[in-house]
């Protein structure tokens, strides 16, 4: 399961576009929309109060300029949960500010990919990031 | 002279002749032999001889001393002579008490009071009262009697009340058995100087406040311009990409439906929407140049020029191209700044050198009259009408339709940006089919 956390309806829409491209469905995608939920989602709270903490997602893919809870914040609380500490994040942001890209790592992003503004590079970068991390990399097993 | 010449016309008046007349007389009228007491007057006769020998060593000895004393009142006339002739200069002296016993012309000058007028009065009347209140005049003979020299700046009273900021150095002086003689004052006018020097001060201040309010209010706009960079590259892209996505969407799912010109329309909107993608990166590349750090190095060019062309003929192989690029050219700048500088020029070569059937490009360094290096940058591709040059620099100003040449409009702009932050300036000359060149100083 792939955690997406994309409050631009837009932009959850394109990312959906882009994943079925590579076979994955809207099932297979847990979206929330700013950072609160997110937090939320962390601590099995509020509408993931049923979430096994056990089972964290595979991958999560974050935007950094998110409503309540910057990117950034969430990447220090996500890398501090014991269950969540190991999973891989890849930032997705339309900032290519040099300081956002620093931070991002110094928070523990494994890594950073700016969405292009046209969708058929979008759609290509979306596939890279799923080819490698879902496939291609070997996750930290369970502890 | 004159001390000299008295000397000589009147020595018997002087005092240590006085003893020889008594001497004389006292020898004619008191030691007159007498009968027949001759052991008697024989002592007292040798007696005399060697009073007379003492009195005329003594007389020797005055003679000696006068004679120096002559000399000595020669020098005494010069200096005296010298001192009064000084007019910048307030020179005086003081008896032991600070009363005024000598005055030059300076002093008139400075402090207003003829030799007549000061010559007796005690020195007091320069202070202003309240220094006078605080005892000051005292103050300053007790201080150089103490350390043999006193000096400092004060405010001195002229005759009429006016003020003056003086520089003053009082000295005490003794004579040669060590006695005070008095004290020399020595003033000068500074208050001129003093005024300036505050003028000085205060204009020194006021660079420094305008300074202060310039940097924070420069500040205050770049940290604006870098939360405009920020919203810009935020929320100005997003929506384009939802442009972009939808249309290609609407290809996708319903292309079936629509007809060559539904379906070029759309095309446009894409290809419309990612120049606009394109346009604000290159305003952000623009503005981050415009706020990044200086770092000086010494660079060298002619590897960097090397380097771009071998990109560019790589990325378009088949196209015959000559290169001419001048060795061991350096620089001293920024390298990452100036390599974006030589990669905009050199791509705006490239591109405008398609049509030639060799592209030529020519890269190297001239030295100005004014000794100053100018590197340039030289093709032989479309140029343009220098009648058209003055906008050439700035932002999202074009010669060429983008339909001939493609590009955002920006490259030429972003190298003025970087060779302003080096200090130096770019510009080009150019003519319609005969290529153009792009000069740039740092």
């Amino acid at each position: 399961m792939i955690l997406l956390v994309e409050d631009n309806d837009n932009d959850q829409f394109l990312m959906f576009r882009a994943l079925r491209a590579r076979n994955i469905s809207e099932s297979d995608v847990l979206v929330v929309r700013d950072g609160a939920e997110t937090l939320e989602y962390l601590r099995c709270a509020g509408r993931f109060a049923e979430r096994d903490p056990n089972l964290p997602p595979s991958l999560i893919l974050l935007d950094l300029k998110i409503p309540k809870v910057s990117g950034l914040e969430l990447l220090h609380c996500i890398r501090s949960d014991q269950r969540m500490r190991l999973v891989p994040i890849v930032v997705l942001t339309t900032s290519t500010q040099q300081e956002d890209v620093v931070a991002a790592y110094e928070a523990g992003c494994n890594s950073y990919v700016c969405k292009a503004v046209d969708f058929t590079k979008f759609v290509e970068s979306v596939g890279t990031i799923i080819d490698y991390w879902l496939h291609l990399n070997t996750p930290a097993p369970d502890l | 002279m004159q001390a000299l010449t008295d000397t000589f016309r009147n020595p018997v008046s002087d005092d240590p002749l006085q003893p020889i007349s008594l001497a004389s007389q006292q020898l004619s009228c008191t030691d007159t032999p007498k009968q027949p007491d001759s052991e008697k007057s024989k002592e007292s006769l040798l007696r005399e001889v060697k009073m007379l020998r003492e009195r005329i060593a003594v007389l020797e000895s005055a003679q000696s001393m006068r004679s120096r004393a002559g000399a000595a009142g020669w020098i005494d006339d010069l200096f005296h002579s010298l001192v009064d002739g000084v007019e910048d200069y307030a020179i005086f002296m003081l008896d032991p008490e600070g009363r005024v016993t000598t005055w030059n012309r300076g002093a008139q000058r400075l402090l207003g009071y003829t030799a007549d007028e000061i010559l007796g009065r005690h020195f007091a009347c320069f202070y202003t009262d309240s220094d006078i209140a605080a005892n000051l005049p005292q103050e300053d003979l007790r201080q150089a009697l103490t350390d043999g020299k006193h000096s400092g700046d004060l405010w001195r009273v002229r005759k009429g009340g006016t003020r003056f900021l003086a520089n003053f150095v009082t000295t005490a002086l003794y004579d040669a058995d060590g006695n005070l003689y008095g004290f020399a004052r020595v003033l000068r006018d500074v208050t001129e100087q003093e005024r300036a020097k505050n003028e000085i001060a205060r204009l020194h201040s006021d660079l420094e406040r305008r300074v202060a309010e310039r940097t924070a209010e420069l500040t205050a706009t770049n940290e604006e311009l870098a939360a405009f960079s920020y919203s810009v590259s935020h929320d100005l892209r997003a929506p384009l990409r939802a442009i972009d996505g939808f249309s290609q969407a609407v290809l996708e799912d319903y292309g079936l439906s629509l007809d060559a010109a539904g379906a070029g329309y759309l095309r446009r909107i894409r290809a419309e929407a990612q120049r606009m993608g394109e346009l604000i990166d290159s305003l952000l590349d623009l503005s981050r140049i415009t706020r990044a750090e200086l770092i000086r190095q010494n660079v060298n060019l002619s590897e960097m020029v090397q380097q771009v062309c071998q990109r560019l003929q790589q990325n378009d192989p088949h196209r015959p191209a000559e290169f001419q690029i001048a060795e061991g050219v350096w620089a001293r700048g920024d390298e990452r700044l100036l390599r974006i500088a030589l990669e905009n020029l050199l791509e705006n070569a490239w591109k405008f050198t398609c049509l030639e059937c060799v592209a030529k490009i020519e890269f190297g360094v001239q030295k100005r009259e004014d000794d100053q290096e100018v590197w340039y940058i030289k093709d032989n591709g479309v140029g343009f009408d220098m009648a058209y040059a003055r906008d050439l620099f700035g932002a999202f100003q074009r010669l060429h339709s983008e339909a001939d040449f493609p590009g955002t409009g920006i490259g030429l702009a972003t190298v003025q940006r970087i060779t302003q932050r080096h200090g130096g300036r770019t510009w080009a000359e150019a003519a319609p089919n005969q290529g153009a060149t792009f000069f740039f100083s740092l």
